[in-house]
This record gives C-alpha cells, sequence and structure tokens, in this order.
C-alpha cells in the first residue's frame, strides 16, 4: 500500500507534536543542568517545528486541490464545483484546518521569537521557547489526536459538500488567516511575560521585548478585525459592518486587553508602576485568544450543548485553566519584584489618563465579554436559552466608547506627572472651541438627533486636538532646524515613532468613530417592489429600475437588475445588485450587494436584490450609509499608524563583538532580583 | 494651598464626568434605543419592531437586517399584523408565544435576564472604586515625598512641561527624572 496524503500529514504532524515536546524537554532540561549544546538544539527544533508545520500546510492544500475526498476534512469543506481559488481559503474553512493554519504561525512566529531571544535576551530565551513549546505542543495535540484535518473517511466520497457559497468571496483570504493569526500572535507577549516572571527579570529591556510583541499582535488583530467589518459589510449583505456577533465580540476582546496594555506599559516606562496590572493585561489577552480562537469554530455560544459535541472543547478549557492558574501563581509568586516603584504627583497627569483609560477599555472588554458568554450562561443555569443582541452591546458599550473618545483628545496633551490648569486650558481652548463651534452649527443646520451633532463634535474636539500636537511638535522643530514642513513632520515621526505613530492611529479611530456615529445615527432604509421602470426615492436620491438581466456562467446563474440612480434630479450611477445561484447550492443564493458612494455627501447607497417576481418586478433592499467610507480610510489610517508606530528600529550598534561562546555567566546589570543565570550560545 | 485645591478639584470633576456617563447609559438602558428617526409610516413601525427580534436562524442578525427568507416571512407578518391594527407589544408578544424568550433580540429587562443589564455597569462601579483607592494611595505617597514642592505654576513645572512638548528635550527628562530621584533619595 502507498502512503496517500492523509498518511503523509498524519505522520508529519506526528513528528512535529514529537518534536514540539522534545523542545519542551530539552529547554527545560538543558537549563537546569547548563547544557548550552542541548538549548542549541532546542532552538534548532523551533526551526524544524516551523519547517514541519509549513511542510503540513502545504501537503493539506495539495490535498484539497487534488480533490483527495479520501480525507473527511477535504470532503467537508471543499467539492468538485468550486473554483481552485475558493479551494485554497477552503484550507481554513472548518476547525481542523483552522487550528492547523494557527499552529503555523505560532511555529513560524515563535522560530523568529525563540532565534533572536537567544541572540539578544539570553536570560529570558530558554524562558520563552519553554512557554511557546508547551503552546505549541498543546495545539500540536489537538491537531494530531484530537481534530486532525488528515483523518481518513471509512470509504472516500465521490465529492465533497464544500463551503457555503457566501464564503466564495476574495475577502475569504485576508480575513480569516489575519484573524487567525493575530489570536495566535498573542502568546508571543504572554511567553516572554512568562519567561520575565519565571527568570525573575522584570527589566526595561524584558518590558521592551513584551511591548514590541504586544504591538505586533495588536497590529495584526486590528487589521483582522476590520478586514473582518469590510468583508461583513460589501459580502454579506445585511446593510451593516458589525453586528456583535459572538464571533466578533471574541476577536475584539484581546485586542481590548491589547490596547489597554499598549497605554499603560507607558506608566511603567516612566513612572515605574502598574508592573502587575500589566502583566495581568498580557495574561488577559493571550487567555482571552485561546477563547477566542475556540469560539470561533465551535458552536458553544450558540447553544451549550454544542460544546459536549465539540471534541475540543473539554481540552481548551482544560488549557485554559491551566494558563490562568499558572500565570496567576508566577504573578503572586513574582509580585515582590512587581512592587510599585513610584507614586502620583496630581491628579491631572498623562498617568492618570491612563488609568481611566485602562479602566474603560477593560470595562468594555468585560461587558463584552458577559453578553457573550451570558447566553450559554442562561441555558446552563436555568434551561432557557436568550439571544443577546446589539443593542445590549450599543447601550452598554456606546456611552463607554464615546468617553474613551473623549479621553483620546485629551490624554496627549496632558504632561507626566502634572500639568498646570492654566497650561491644559491653553492646549485645550481651540479643540474645546471646535467642539462647541461643529456642535452647533450642526445643530443650526438642523441636523437631528442632537445627540450625533454633540458626537461629531466630539470626533473634531479629538482631531483638532491630536493635529495641534503635531503641528506643535512639527513647529518647535523647525524653529530649531528651519526644515520645510513636510521634513519636519518626517523628521518627527522619525524621532518618535510611538509616540506620533500613536497619534495617527488615534485620528484613523476619530474617523472611524465619526463614520459609525453617520451610520448609526442618520440610516434611512426603504424596502420596495418596483415594476419595470418604477422609481423609488430615498433620502435625496431617486432611483429607477430598468430590468432584470441573466448571466450564466458555468457553475454559476447571475440574476442583476439595473437601477439609475439620481441625486438631486442629476443622473450619477447605475448599480447592479445581484442574487447569484450556486450549482448544487440552489437552496443558499447569495447577494451581490451594490455600493455606491456618493460625492459630496458620502452616502454609501447601498442596493440589494431580494426577490423577483413574474411580471418582471423586483423587490429591493435600499439602504443609505452616511459615512461608512470614514471607517475604511480610518482602516488605512490605523495600518500607517501602527506601521509607523512598530517597524522595527534599525538593529542597535554596541552588540558585544567578542562573547563568550557557550559559558554560563551570571546576570549583568545592578540587579536586586534574584535572577537567572544567563547562558549564552553561539555558533562559533 | 494651592496643591490642595486642585487635586481634589480635578477628582471631582473626573467622578462627576463618569458618573455622568454611567448615568447616561442608565437613562439609555432604561428609556431603551432612542428611534433613529422620526417616520410615523407603517414601514418604520415595522422595521421598529423586527429590530427588538432576533432572526431565529442567523447568528446575531436582527429580523430587520437579516437577509435570510424566514426573517422577510417575519417582515411580512409583521406587516400584516400592523394592518390589522395590532400593537407593537401585541406583535411582539406573539412571536414570544411561538418562538419562546430567545426571539427578543436584547433580553427582557427583568427577573433573571436584569442581571445581563446591571452587571457591566457593577463592574465598572467596583473598577471606579478600585482605580479611585489606588490614586489616593498614590497621591498620597507623592505629597509625603514632596513636602515642600507644590504641583501647579512652579518654575519648575513649566519647563517640564514646556520640555515635554520638545521631542529634542523630551529624550533628556527620563535621565533627568532618574537623576533627580536619586538625589532625593541621597538627600533624605
Amino acid at each position: 500500500m502507498d502512503l496517500g496524503l492523509a498518511d503523509a500529514g498524519l505522520i508529519a504532524s506526528f513528528l512535529a507534536f514529537s518534536l514540539a515536546i522534545y523542545q519542551l524537554a530539552a529547554t527545560i532540561v538543558g537549563y537546569r543542568w547548563s547544557l548550552p549544546a542541548l538549548l542549541r538544539s532546542a532552538r534548532n527544533a523551533a526551526l524544524g517545528n516551523a519547517a514541519l508545520l509549513l511542510y503540513l500546510v502545504l501537503t493539506l492544500l495539495v490535498a484539497l486541490e487534488r480533490h483527495d475526498f479520501s480525507i473527511a476534512y477535504v470532503a467537508e469543506v471543499s467539492s468538485r464545483s468550486m473554483p481552485w481559488s475558493v479551494t485554497v481559503t477552503s484550507l481554513w474553512g472548518g476547525q481542523p484546518g483552522s487550528l492547523l493554519l494557527w499552529t503555523c504561525g505560532l511555529a513560524v512566529f515563535s522560530a523568529v521569537a525563540v532565534w533572536r531571544a537567544y541572540r539578544d535576551a539570553p536570560a529570558l530565551a530558554p524562558f520563552a521557547g519553554a512557554t511557546l513549546a508547551a503552546i505549541q505542543a498543546f495545539f500540536l495535540f489537538l491537531v494530531t489526536f484530537v481534530s486532525s484535518p488528515f483523518t481518513r473517511l471509512p470509504v472516500p466520497a465521490l465529492d465533497g459538500v464544500g463551503l457555503n457559497p457566501l464564503l466564495w468571496d476574495d475577502g475569504m483570504f485576508i480575513h480569516p488567516p489575519l484573524l487567525l493569526t493575530g489570536f495566535m500572535s498573542f502568546s508571543l507577549p504572554f511567553a516572554f511575560v512568562v519567561a520575565g516572571l519565571l527568570a525573575g527579570r522584570l527589566d526595561r529591556a524584558w518590558l521592551a521585548r513584551v511591548r514590541r510583541w504586544a504591538l505586533v499582535a495588536w497590529g495584526i488583530q486590528g487589521a483582522g478585525l476590520l478586514a473582518g467589518m469590510w468583508w461583513a459589510y460589501h459580502v454579506l449583505g445585511w446593510g451593516g459592518y458589525w453586528g456583535w456577533d459572538p464571533v466578533e465580540n471574541a476577536a475584539l476582546l484581546p485586542w481590548l486587553c491589547a490596547t489597554a496594555f499598549l497605554h499603560s506599559v507607558q506608566v511603567q516606562e516612566r513612572r515605574g508602576m502598574l508592573k502587575a496590572w500589566n502583566v495581568a493585561l498580557i495574561v488577559a489577552a493571550f487567555a482571552l485568544s485561546i477563547f477566542g480562537t475556540f469560539i470561533v469554530r465551535s458552536g458553544i455560544i450558540t447553544s451549550v450543548h454544542s460544546f459536549a459535541l465539540s471534541a475540543v472543547g473539554p481540552y481548551f478549557f482544560a488549557f485554559l485553566g491551566i494558563v490562568l492558574a499558572g500565570s496567576l501563581g508566577l504573578l503572586l509568586y513574582r509580585l515582590p519584584l512587581l512592587r510599585s516603584e513610584g507614586e502620583f504627583d496630581t491628579l491631572l497627569s498623562r498617568e492618570s489618563s491612563f488609568l481611566v483609560n485602562n479602566l474603560l477599555l477593560v470595562g468594555i472588554a468585560a461587558a463584552t465579554f458577559w453578553g457573550t458568554v451570558f447566553p450559554a450562561l442562561s441555558e446552563a443555569l436555568r434551561g432557557a436559552r436568550v439571544a443577546v443582541g446589539a443593542p445590549f452591546y450599543q447601550q452598554v458599550n456606546g456611552p463607554l466608547l464615546l468617553v474613551v473618545l473623549l479621553l483620546m483628545g485629551l490624554g496627549p496633551l496632558l504632561a507626566w506627572r502634572r500639568t498646570s490648569p492654566g497650561r491644559l486650558w491653553r492646549l485645550l481652548r481651540w479643540p474645546l472651541a471646535t467642539w462647541a463651534g461643529v456642535s452647533l452649527v450642526l445643530l443650526a443646520f438642523g441636523l437631528r438627533p442632537g445627540l450625533a451633532a454633540f458626537a461629531f463634535g466630539a470626533c473634531a474636539f479629538v482631531a483638532v486636538a491630536t493635529l495641534l500636537e503635531l503641528w506643535h511638535g512639527a513647529a518647535v522643530r523647525r524653529r530649531s532646524t528651519h526644515e520645510a514642513w513636510p521634513v519636519a513632520f518626517w523628521m518627527l515621526m522619525a524621532r518618535d515613532r510611538r509616540r506620533y505613530g500613536g497619534y495617527i492611529v488615534h485620528l484613523a479611530m476619530v474617523l472611524i468613530a465619526a463614520g459609525a456615529i453617520g451610520q448609526a445615527s442618520f440610516q434611512q432604509e426603504a424596502a420596495t417592489t418596483l415594476p419595470r421602470g418604477g422609481s423609488v426615492a430615498v433620502g435625496r436620491y431617486r432611483l429607477t429600475f430598468e430590468g432584470l438581466f441573466e448571466r450564466r456562467l458555468p457553475d454559476l446563474d447571475i440574476v442583476l437588475a439595473h437601477l439609475r440612480v439620481q441625486q438631486d434630479g442629476r443622473e450619477i450611477a447605475l448599480m447592479e445588485p445581484e442574487r447569484r445561484t450556486h450549482r448544487g447550492w440552489e437552496q443558499q443564493p447569495t447577494t451581490g450587494v451594490a455600493i455606491h458612494t456618493t460625492w459630496p455627501w458620502l452616502d454609501d447607497l447601498y442596493v440589494l436584490l431580494t426577490g423577483w417576481q413574474a411580471d418582471g418586478s423586483a423587490t429591493f433592499r435600499i439602504i443609505v450609509n452616511p459615512l461608512v467610507s470614514f471607517i475604511w480610510l480610518g482602516a488605512l489610517l490605523f495600518l500607517a499608524g501602527t506601521l509607523i508606530a512598530g517597524w522595527p528600529e534599525r538593529a542597535r550598534l554596541a552588540r558585544p563583538a567578542g562573547r563568550p561562546s557557550m559559558a554560563v555567566v551570571p546576570a549583568r546589570g545592578p540587579s536586586l532580583q534574584p535572577a537567572a543565570p544567563e547562558v549564552v550560545l553561539s555558533d562559533a | 494651598m494651592r496643591e490642595r485645591w486642585i487635586p481634589s478639584a480635578v477628582l471631582a470633576a473626573l467622578v462627576a464626568a463618569t458618573a455622568a456617563a454611567v448615568a447616561l447609559a442608565l437613562l439609555v438602558i432604561s428609556v431603551g434605543a432612542p428611534p433613529t428617526q422620526a417616520d410615523s409610516s407603517q414601514e418604520a413601525e415595522m422595521r421598529a419592531i423586527a429590530r427588538e427580534l432576533a432572526c431565529p436562524v442567523c447568528q446575531g442578525l436582527s429580523v430587520a437586517d437579516s437577509p435570510s427568507p424566514l426573517a422577510a416571512e417575519m417582515r411580512a407578518v409583521i406587516l400584516q399584523k400592523l394592518d390589522q391594527g395590532e400593537t407593537r407589544d401585541q406583535i411582539i408578544a406573539y412571536f414570544v408565544d411561538r418562538y419562546g424568550e430567545s426571539i427578543l433580540f436584547s433580553p427582557p429587562k427583568r427577573g433573571f435576564t436584569l442581571l445581563i443589564w446591571w452587571v457591566p455597569f457593577l463592574a465598572l462601579a467596583a473598577g471606579m472604586a478600585i482605580v479611585g483607592v489606588c490614586l489616593y494611595h498614590w497621591l498620597r505617597a507623592g505629597r509625603a515625598h514632596r513636602p515642600g514642592a507644590g504641583p501647579g505654576d512652579g518654575p519648575g513645572a513649566g519647563v517640564e512641561a514646556e520640555a515635554l512638548r520638545d521631542p529634542e528635550l523630551a529624550a533628556y527628562l527620563p535621565r533627568l527624572e532618574a537623576e533627580l530621584r536619586r538625589w532625593r533619595e541621597a538627600t533624605r
């Protein structure tokens, strides 16, 4: 019997699992008995693991493209009728494949992190390596023994079931892999936090390392969330971009914790405070990312009963329990090293604004978590399910988000330690004037509800406060260097990329907030059936239905409607909403949304073709979504700001030239801590 | 003394602002989400009702938003019942009768499900209390350390604040702070 792809996959995943166990054991033994050769071998095992997992992903991809329906997973998520590009995305269309991709991402990231750590931070490297190997081993255990994507069917299927046609979209290439990578990458800051706690080295270099990896995870997860919003809006066709459904919430939770950390870590860097809190935030972000990984592909939130059916459920919860209990134990054990060094001078300071920021962000995360688990809780406690839909989150998180927005304008103006009220007033008066001005002008022009005018004013307040900060910085530079404005801005960014990258992310958040406020306050909607030639007015637009057309592709039937759009009597667009029926999925036609952004009002006309009758009339759902394009603009700015803040610094110059090779050296530096000895590796 | 009233005034303002936010949230919750548009037509009433019902076959979508055929049928039923002169409460009761309480898009604000509405705010209040206590202790420690130095518009504060605005100078601040702290500890 010759070996098939399934056997190759099963063998390779078993090898990868063994290698992760070996990496863990070799690191522990090598560190305990100071055996650099063994540590080096463990470090190389991380590379080997990455190679094996890339091979596994490739194998699964080949199995999918060859339609090897002897493999259960391939038969479940792909079918012969799917085009090859959709077949690629079906790799992460189900739980086993998603777990494999998650693990592959972790293997690659941890190979990089472990390799770099042995070079730059030898005291942390063994601990970080062991933590990552343990996480890796857990996931490989699932991939190999519990939920393998390579399990064979007793009898090979003739054709697979395939992905829901709703997922046959290019967005599937970006959104799920980004989110899985984001979820996975919270393991890295966690591993370095655990390493610092275990080694007893909670110094600045350690903190910088944790912060960098946290920023990476935060950036990837943020991009994944924004890509998900784009996808929901352009593909799912319900008129919105964020529905507060459990899967979205699960992805938001670790991101919120990481956001809180990226702010409060500055208090630790500047003032030596909030150390234990920061550790707790990273642990929470990691635990929630594990929770999210599990939620995304299991149905537990839909029903507790599916929890019992899901094979991976109990393992996940055991793992989460170990992570939380272990982290708590470590935190308590190292609490003496995490004692706060500083104190507060006044309440009116950057420090206290970060405290409030953390309170709000963690509060939002807690409310979101509560709402997400409440249906399962209710079912478990009293046997009755409840639905917790968007209104709960809008009513609870909405006001909190508004306060966060205001804080975004106020916080950066406050100096560390103390700001005099007079100085704060001088910095605040123009932003405040803008707030009042914008709100009043909008009200005067008849913008209702008044709350929206107030909220738009708040957006303007934050934007002006942030832009003034940027302008002040550039002006100061120009005074001393006489550079041109663009050069001054560029150099300003280059000099303090974290700070100014952060400001750009703030501006991105303002844009997203403005878009969200616009869409939530001024959405207009009409559902109507039009005869051919009939027209309907929605807001300032008039849509005329010109007829239905049919397009037949080999695997797809498309019915599309032509709608001419007039704005104030002038023709501006031809919109073509579609209804697509995929061969083999006749019961589940999908909608092709037509979206047209109008100028200068920046309304999104969002048109869905919901049905048609024999006489040639058709039914449409027409939504006017104001300002949604601000959200996508904000998303681009978010990416730019994140890249500015997180782009790797040029390699530090002074790295000791002649290092001792394979020597165990005592910890350097004025450490008051019972630091672990350092094992320096070198390949010499 | 100046430094006495500034922190307490700001603390009061901070507490007032957060309390106002919480009060606003509670208000929003108790009166329900404000209608987004003043539109009296039957279609708008139908959508308002549909927004309160969860689509039974989708995840996280209301009947108003869901593109599923079942939701479309439910919307038609709502319109029909409105035509027959039924009120919003009667129509919602009809759906609860047929599908159970899980058809409600947000849990009713009574009995067990009242928990979901209150716990976030109790948690937030607890968090505020914790932050308040921490702030109180840290501020007291800070005052105890600098018996003479008052915060506010002292010459030192101005220079420092100016430096923080200037990225070139800001680079030196942490070093200055460390030196100062060492000096303060040495001379204590």
